[in-house]
């Protein structure tokens, strides 16, 4: 069944589309669900929720990819509730982790979000992204997007664990010093 | 918190770069599918670089692994060694895909009809167990154990 036909189920209020998407989405959903919380239940109940945020969203919403459309979806209803539930669960997942790596690059005193909007980060992370290697890229979107382990994103990449290790930690440098440039305060 | 901003910033980057990286992940895992060899390579690897002892350690208590149902279905979860484990996720493959890693156990709702259990992850010591695999009817359902391997 391809995205279009499900994305066509949601556009003619047809309750089928939720059923499709679980069928062909619901363990990606579940494994990037996962890296942030690594928690079943919590997991199960993220994934559920994404599925009413998409209904409730396409449309108006048309996704052009449907995958990576829930996979945004699912990350941020994922964050939430790590944000809301770290306190009293301390979840020892990937997104933890990935938390302190990207911790490192800024002090206490940055503050990216008066510096300027949201969307001005985003186009300068789209930025950085489009001028590193390929291989840059899918090291950095794979740990910092979909939180994969090190062991994962270097496995799909192509590269040794350590060669991973390193060339994440040089990215992150490169990050900071690309948002200094552009005016952000790091 | 900056760091949250910095996430929230990355979790809106463009389609195109993620797309790149979901294709990525599923070849990685038409890998595992299409190449056993390239996974015993790995273990032997593994074996290699020192931890020849954990990893037999490893097998030995794979080997011993009392695998049931707990339910008359996959969801309500499995026994391993007596211990319940409750249903992960249903594991994204793509059609037509096969998963192919090692069979570390047979489990069987009534002792008639027996399902294989793969091994799917090993902790990074060697020494843990931390997910099988079920194929159940087409499908494949992840536990998540985080067992300690038997002496």
């Amino acid at each position: 069944m391809t995205d279009e036909f499900i994305v066509n189920l949601y556009w003619n209020r047809d309750e089928d589309a939720i059923k499709r998407t679980e069928e062909k989405y619901d363990g990606y959903l579940n494994k990037v669900s996962f890296n942030i919380l690594a928690d079943l239940e919590d997991c199960r109940e993220c994934v559920n929720d994404t599925y009413l945020a998409t209904w409730n969203s396409i449309p108006p919403h048309r996704p052009n990819n449907l995958l990576t459309y829930l996979g945004k979806i699912v990350r941020q209803i994922s964050i939430d509730v790590f944000r809301k539930k770290n306190a009293q669960k301390r979840y020892a997942s990937e997104y933890a982790s990935s938390l302190e790596e990207l911790g490192e690059l800024f002090s206490s005193n940055d503050n990216l979000e008066t510096i300027a909007g949201g969307k001005e980060l985003i186009d300068s992370i789209n930025r950085f992204l489009n001028g590193v290697s390929k291989e840059k890229r899918r090291l950095f979107v794979g740990r910092y997007f979909y939180f994969d382990s090190i062991k994962e994103v270097a496995g799909y990449c192509g590269v040794s664990e350590t060669k991973a290790k390193s060339t994440l930690f040089r990215v992150r440098q490169q990050l900071k010093e690309f948002l200094r440039e552009e005016g952000f305060g790091v | 918190m900056n760091v949250d901003v910095l996430v929230d910033a990355i979790g809106q980057v463009d389609d195109e770069f993620l797309g790149d990286v979901d294709d990525l992940r599923k070849e990685k895992r038409a890998v595992v599918i299409y190449r056993p060899w390239l996974v015993a390579a790995s273990i032997v690897l593994i074996m290699a670089i020192g931890i020849v002892a954990g990893l037999i350690k490893g097998d030995l208590g794979l080997n011993k692994m009392d695998i049931t149902f707990a339910g008359d279905t996959v969801e309500q979860g499995i026994y391993v060694d007596g211990e319940l484990y409750s249903l992960g996720y249903r594991v994204y493959f793509d059609a037509l895909q096969e998963y192919s890693g090692k069979v570390i156990g047979r489990v069987s709702f009534d002792g008639s009809v027996y399902y294989d259990a793969f091994l799917y992850e090993y902790g990074a010591d060697g020494k843990q167990i931390d997910k099988i695999l079920v194929a159940y009817e087409g499908d494949y359902y992840l536990f998540v154990l985080n067992k300690s391997i038997q002496e």
